[in-house]
Formats: C-alpha cells, sequence, structure tokens
C-alpha cells in the first residue's frame, strides 16, 4: 500500500473530525469549564472563578436529591418493564412463518416514532376527561383515574409510556442471540423430555444473556436522559415526582438561565450514568 | 503506472487543499470578529437631535477613510426591523403589520414566531449573545413577566424618549405599572389582561334552580353542591390544578380574590400568611372534601380545562378572562352563547379583586433602529393594535379611551369585558401585585408551582408548602 492509500482516508475524515472537535468536544470543554464559574448574567460568559461551589449547591440541594430519586425509580421501572417486555416480544418475533414476519414490523413501528409524537399520543390516551383509556375503564365501571395527575401512579404512566416506545428496542438487541441458538440443541432438549418453561430457562436464558445485557445498558443510558416524555406528558409534575434530572437540568439551565449550575448538575449525571456502564460491564465480562 | 501514480498524488492534493481552506475558513468565520458594521458609525449620528425626528426618512451615514471622514447624506431609505413572538393570534398580528407598514412604507415588518413553551430560553439565547437578531420582544404573560429581569440584565432598551406622550397619558394605571421599571419606560402592553374571572355555564345553573351567579366563593362551593345533588354534572367546578405556572396564577389570583396581597410595603413575602394558607385550604377542600372539582383539572392547564367547559362537563371555571370567547365560539364550543360571567366572587360579599397585569412588548437593547421599532411598538402596543386584538381575538385593550368605546364593547369576543371593569381594584392594583422588582421571576416560579403542587396532591400540608415558598423567595432575594 503506497502513502497515498494510507493518508487519503484520514483526509476524508478530518472535516468530520473537525465538526466532531467544534460541535462535540467544544461545547463539553466548555461547560465544563463554566461548571467552576460564576457567570455574567447578561451574556453568560464566565466571569468568577469560584471553584467546586456550583457542585457543592447541587449535591445540596432538596431539588436536585429529589430529581435524583424520581430519576432511579424512572431507571429501575422503565428498564425492568422494557427489558421483560422486549424478551416475551423477541420470542414472538423468534417465530416462523409470515406472522413473525408480519408481528417484525408491527412491533418495530414504536420505536421508530419520535419519542416526542408518542408522548403526545400517550398524553392524549391518558387524558381523564377525553382518554381512550378512561373511556375503555369506563365501560367496566371503574371511576376516572387522573393517570397523570395523580402523584402516585404518574409515574408509573410515564414509564409505561416509555416502554411502549423502548421494549422494541430490547427487542431487537435481543433477537439476533435468540437467533443464533443452534437448532439441534433445542432438539436435543426435547429429545431428553424437556418442556418449554426448562428450555427457556436452562437453554436459552443463559445463551441470550449478553444480548439482555447490552439491552439494559442501552435501556439505562436512555432511561437516565430521558426528557420528551417528561416534558410532553407532566412537566415534572405532580409535586415534582417525575421531574427527572435531564428536565430537571432543562429548567435550571433554559428557565432559570443557571447555565453554569446547570453544566454541573449535567457532568454529576454523566458521572453516575459512567458508574452504571463499569457496573454493567462488569457484569458483562462475568457472564462472558 | 507512473501517470496512474502522478494522478492519484494530484486528486490527494487537491482534496487536501480544498480541506485545508475549509477548515481555515470555518476557524476564520468562527474567531475572527467582524469589523466595525457601518450601523455603528450611523447610530452615532442619528443620536443628534437634529437627525433624530427625521431618521425614518433620510439616513445619513459617516464613513471614516484613513484620517479624513466624510458625510454623505442618502435618499430615504427603507428600514427593516423584527417582531418576535408566540404566533398567538397570527392572523391578527399579520393584519397590524399590514396596516402598519400601509401607513409607514419605509420601515418593513417581520413577524417571526417561537412557540410560547420554547420562547423564553430562545430569546434569552439570542439575547445573550449581544447580536440578537430580534427588535420587538414579548415578556411573558404572567405577572410579573420577564421585564425586570431583562431590564436587569442590560437586554432591553428604555424608551420613554421614543415614545408620545399622548399613549402613555391614556394607559391604564395598572398597565403603566407594568411597563415602567426602576424610572424608565421598557416596553408598552399587549393587552390588559384582567385576570382570572368566573365562567358558568348559564344552563346547568338554571338546571340545578339557581337564579344567579354566586357572589362569594362559599357559595361557589354550596351552588355546586347543589348542581352536583340535582344530578346536573357530578363535578361542576374546574380550575387549572396541574405542576405548572397556571396553577400558581390560579392560586395567586384566588388570592387576591379573598383580599390577600403578595408583598407587604417592605417587600416581604406574604405568600404564608394566615390568608394565604387559607386560601389554599380552600382549594383542596373543593377537590377532596366536597369532591366539585373534575378530576382532569389535575392534570390541565388554564388551557386544557376549558375543553371542558366548552364540552359541557362543568358549570362553573375559574379562568383567564380571555377564553371568555372562545368557549362562546361555535366552532369550538358546544355550549356556545350560554358561558356567561360574573363579578368574581369575594370573601365575604362580590368583593373579588382581579389580579390584572399587562403583558408587555419591549424592544431590545441591540436594535439597530430604534426610532422605526419605537414607531411600530407604539402602533402594535397602542390604542390602534389594542382595538384590533380586542375586536378579534378577544383581549381587552389596556386603554382609557378603549374601555368604554362601542365598538369594542360591542364586539362579540369582547362579550363580558362591560362586567370585568367593574370588578373592584381592577384598574387600581399596584406593581406589588406583580412583585416587587423580581428579576429572578422564572426561578422562583418554578419552585413555587411545584411546592404548589405538593400541596395540591397532598404530599405537603398548605403551611408547609407555603413556608417552602417563601423560604424559596427569601434565599433567592438574598442572593
Amino acid at each position: 500500500m503506497n502513502k497515498t492509500n494510507i493518508i487519503l482516508p484520514f483526509l476524508f475524515l478530518l472535516p468530520t473530525f473537525f465538526l466532531i472537535l467544534l460541535f462535540m468536544f467544544y461545547p463539553l470543554f466548555y461547560s465544563l469549564v463554566i461548571s467552576f464559574y460564576d457567570i455574567n448574567p447578561s451574556n453568560f460568559q464566565p466571569t468568577k472563578f469560584i471553584g467546586l461551589k456550583n457542585y457543592i449547591e447541587v449535591i445540596s440541594s432538596t431539588s436536585f436529591i429529589e430529581s435524583i430519586k424520581s430519576t432511579f425509580i424512572f431507571v429501575f421501572l422503565t428498564v425492568s418493564l422494557s427489558v421483560l417486555i422486549g424478551l416475551g416480544l423477541s420470542l414472538l418475533l423468534n417465530l416462523k412463518g409470515i406472522l413473525a414476519k408480519i408481528l417484525r414490523g408491527v412491533f418495530i413501528t414504536p420505536w421508530a416514532i419520535p419519542p416526542i409524537v408518542a408522548a403526545v399520543m400517550w398524553k392524549l390516551m391518558y387524558h381523564t376527561q377525553f382518554g381512550l383509556l378512561n373511556a375503555f375503564l369506563n365501560r367496566f365501571g371503574i371511576q376516572k383515574i387522573s393517570f397523570l395527575g395523580d402523584p402516585n401512579i404518574a409515574m408509573l404512566s410515564i414509564s409505561i409510556a416509555d416502554c411502549w416506545i423502548y421494549a422494541s428496542f430490547c427487542a431487537l438487541m435481543i433477537l439476533p442471540y435468540l437467533q443464533s441458538i443452534p437448532l439441534e440443541i433445542e432438539e436435543s432438549a426435547s429429545l431428553d423430555g424437556a418442556n418449554s418453561l426448562q428450555k427457556f430457562r436452562y437453554i436459552m436464558l443463559p445463551l441470550i444473556k449478553p444480548g439482555l445485557l447490552i439491552a439494559i445498558i442501552i435501556k439505562s443510558l436512555f432511561s437516565f436522559t430521558e426528557f420528551a416524555i417528561v416534558y410532553a406528558l407532566t412537566g415534572g409534575g405532580p409535586a415534582g415526582t417525575t421531574n427527572l434530572i435531564s428536565y430537571y437540568i432543562y429548567t435550571v439551565s433554559f428557565k432559570a438561565l443557571k447555565f453554569n449550575y446547570a453544566a454541573s448538575l449535567s457532568y454529576i449525571l454523566a458521572l453516575i450514568s459512567l458508574l452504571f456502564c463499569i457496573f454493567y460491564v462488569y457484569l458483562f465480562r462475568r457472564v462472558k | 503506472m507512473s501517470e496512474v501514480k502522478s494522478k492519484g498524488l494530484s486528486t490527494l492534493l487537491v482534496v487536501a487543499a480544498v480541506i485545508v481552506a475549509l477548515i481555515i475558513g470555518v476557524v476564520t468565520g468562527y474567531f475572527v470578529k467582524p469589523t466595525a458594521p457601518a450601523e455603528v458609525k450611523t447610530e452615532t449620528i442619528t443620536k443628534t437631535e437634529t437627525i433624530g425626528a427625521a431618521t425614518l426618512t433620510k439616513t445619513v451615514t459617516v464613513t471614516v477613510t484613513g484620517t479624513t471622514p466624510t458625510v454623505t447624506v442618502t435618499p430615504p431609505t427603507k428600514v427593516k426591523i423584527t417582531w418576535l413572538h408566540t404566533g398567538w393570534g397570527g392572523d391578527t398580528a399579520l393584519k397590524i403589520v399590514d396596516e402598519f407598514m400601509k401607513e409607514n412604507p419605509n420601515i418593513e415588518v417581520e413577524y417571526v414566531t417561537i412557540k410560547a413553551e420554547e420562547y423564553h430560553s430562545k430569546l434569552a439565547a439570542a439575547l445573550a449573545t449581544g447580536e440578537c437578531p430580534y427588535d420587538i420582544v414579548w415578556l411573558g404573560s404572567s405577572p410579573p413577566g420577564y421585564l425586570y429581569e431583562y431590564a436587569d440584565r442590560g437586554w432591553l432598551m428604555p424608551i420613554e424618549n421614543y415614545i408620545p406622550k399622548e399613549i402613555l397619558n391614556d394607559l391604564l394605571k395598572p398597565a403603566y405599572d407594568t411597563v415602567m421599571y426602576k424610572e424608565h419606560l421598557y416596553g408598552l402592553p399587549w393587552y390588559f389582561r384582567v385576570g382570572y374571572v368566573i365562567m358558568f355555564n348559564e344552563d346547568m345553573l338554571k338546571a340545578a334552580g339557581i337564579k344567579e351567579p354566586a357572589k362569594t366563593w362559599n357559595e361557589v362551593v354550596q351552588q355546586c353542591l347543589t348542581i352536583k345533588e340535582k344530578g346536573v354534572c357530578d363535578t361542576p367546578f374546574s380550575m387549572s390544578l396541574m405542576e405548572d405556572v397556571d396553577t400558581w396564577e390560579t392560586f395567586q389570583s384566588l388570592l387576591v380574590a379573598f383580599g390577600g396581597k403578595f408583598y407587604d410595603d417592605e417587600g416581604n413575602c406574604l405568600y404564608n400568611s394566615d390568608l394565604a394558607v387559607e386560601v389554599l385550604q380552600w382549594m383542596l377542600d373543593t377537590i377532596y372534601k366536597h369532591k366539585i372539582v373534575h378530576p382532569a383539572c389535575l392534570e390541565l392547564e388554564a388551557r386544557g380545562i376549558l375543553d371542558l367547559l366548552c364540552a359541557g362537563e362543568v358549570a362553573y371555571q375559574f379562568n383567564l378572562n380571555y377564553y371568555m370567547s372562545r368557549a362562546n365560539d361555535p366552532a369550538a364550543s358546544v355550549v356556545a352563547g350560554k358561558v356567561n360571567t360574573a363579578l368574581l366572587p369575594g370573601r365575604e360579599k362580590a368583593d373579588g379583586g382581579s389580579l390584572s397585569f399587562a403583558p408587555p412588548w419591549g424592544i431590545t437593547s441591540t436594535c439597530k433602529h430604534p426610532e422605526a421599532a419605537a414607531k411600530f411598538l407604539a402602533f402594535l402596543g397602542g390604542p390602534k393594535g389594542h382595538k384590533l386584538w380586542a375586536i378579534e381575538k378577544g383581549l381587552a385593550p389596556a386603554y382609557k379611551s378603549l374601555i368604554e368605546d362601542p365598538q369594542v364593547l360591542s364586539a362579540p369576543a369582547m362579550k363580558g369585558l362591560d362586567i370585568w371593569t367593574k370588578q373592584p381594584n381592577v384598574f387600581a392594583l399596584s406593581k406589588n401585585y406583580c412583585g416587587p422588582e423580581m428579576k429572578f421571576f422564572a426561578e422562583f416560579e418554578e419552585i413555587a408551582k411545584t411546592e404548589l403542587s405538593k400541596a395540591i396532591t397532598g404530599v405537603k400540608s398548605p403551611k408547609e408548602a407555603l413556608n417552602a415558598i417563601v423560604e424559596a423567595y427569601n434565599g433567592l432575594k438574598g442572593k
């Protein structure tokens, strides 16, 4: 291979690398810098170095603690629901025949819809007076439920909406592992008298574990940074119960215009996500 | 073979040159400051009195070449100004632009919109750059709006020297108070927001044997219970209760209607006064004790609860005055023509004060043609613009001369104005109700609405939630 052929690909990559540098790394670096500074309220430029003051203020803030609590509940609910339902869907999609092919198209649709559109759709379905869900429940004599106005169920409501969007994504993460299970193993298990449940428990589950872990890792990251669902459905309410950290960052930065404070919040969120990833990767290695 | 090699090398060199040029171009464009624009110099000249008045017909440009400045008087030029809004009432807005441009052919107005939810953040980001592309901006519809905050950040231009005195003299007092800050005029009102009013479905009240609407808030409860007992409607009352700015305003408006205040004369916050606790307790009782509030209210903002009234689902609604026109619009409401209004109920008698407010327009400090912008602002936020908004969109005018204008009063969209203008204190409320110079308005509002929601949903007691609001206020004030 001559010199030209070695350099050329890198030259073609250069513009992209430059754009990434400008639009990704520069903002990342700048936000890290302003998280240690006071900012000028007129032009948001850093003025005075204040060290970890913003970080200390964030950690000692009640709103942040409440928001982190809500985020963990949301992550737990959405990851477990999405992965469980995704697993079920992937088993369905793994079936042979024309029906499986049709189902594949149907199940992928929610993930193909932009989350904000899906969220607006769910808002209409959850409407206490005009919503589909209450109309359905009413047929069985069940009183109207305020799915998004009751602090005890609002979190579950937004988690279900989120799960509807991402379950098919989880199914797609698991499906290749299911499809790669050799038929012979299943056949010999059947010959040995294993029933469906046993086949799933002792053959399928160990073999699809890596897929499950990938789905859990990616879905966790999605859930940690979820914004559209909260923005469209509850606006962080009722009583701040759905004020997820990403939405909290949005209100702090774009409503209160405290960009330095929001930057420190973002780095704390990044750190939490990173710790989760390290934990998952550790689990992943153990499984392998 | 060598030809192929040299061809490859030349292609490589061309690609490399293009990439390097691109990078240099981007880096230069990004980091190099533009040379001083001609407008800066023009502005210096137009500040002189002799030219100031004639700016719209003549432009004077100073060109400095080396050390010798030359002054050239150019023929009349057209200036362009940009008006940023949320898009609300777009057809009327465009009509205003057309009419203004017909009267002022030398000024071109560009109408730009950003939806309300993102308006503040996008505008603030544009203003912070110091090169905001917008000249005339909307400053929020909830008291006290962003006027104080933006003025303190240096984003707004004082305009007292640009607006004709007769316009200012004609303004209603609360509207005037809203646009004045630290002895400077920072804008003109879009309209006069009477505030939250009581609306009712006449047919439902009649069906329950109620002859006239309630005069006190306790009477509202009693009448709703009667409506419920008579089987006319299960949950006859509605008000916004979602964790939203509208709910915070609902509470503020009720507090005023009960005769309360937000701040004392020293500027101390009174949101946790005994009366404030009583008001919040009244709200909770309507939901949980009397069960007269429609359950959907817990998840809806002001615009959302309007649909309940329009669908004939509720008998009473506490909502913004300008929604009356929609509730009586046959295209939007099944109870059109049946929705009426009354004097706002009070604590003891019908003396409930309104939380009136005049949502302001302002001119940005980066505006390059302040006189042209001020001329448009005087049209948009002056009596001419107000009359159009009133007749077409049901927005009450903020001018004394228009409040009793027969054309305004007889406009179908202005149904109720004659009643609301009789409400006690409607034109007398001082700036105190809007928050004394609250420059941390947006941040405070976020905390207040969450705490209020905690009380409404039973997470906190009314006293605890209101104490937390006052604590947040004092904390922010201390900063």
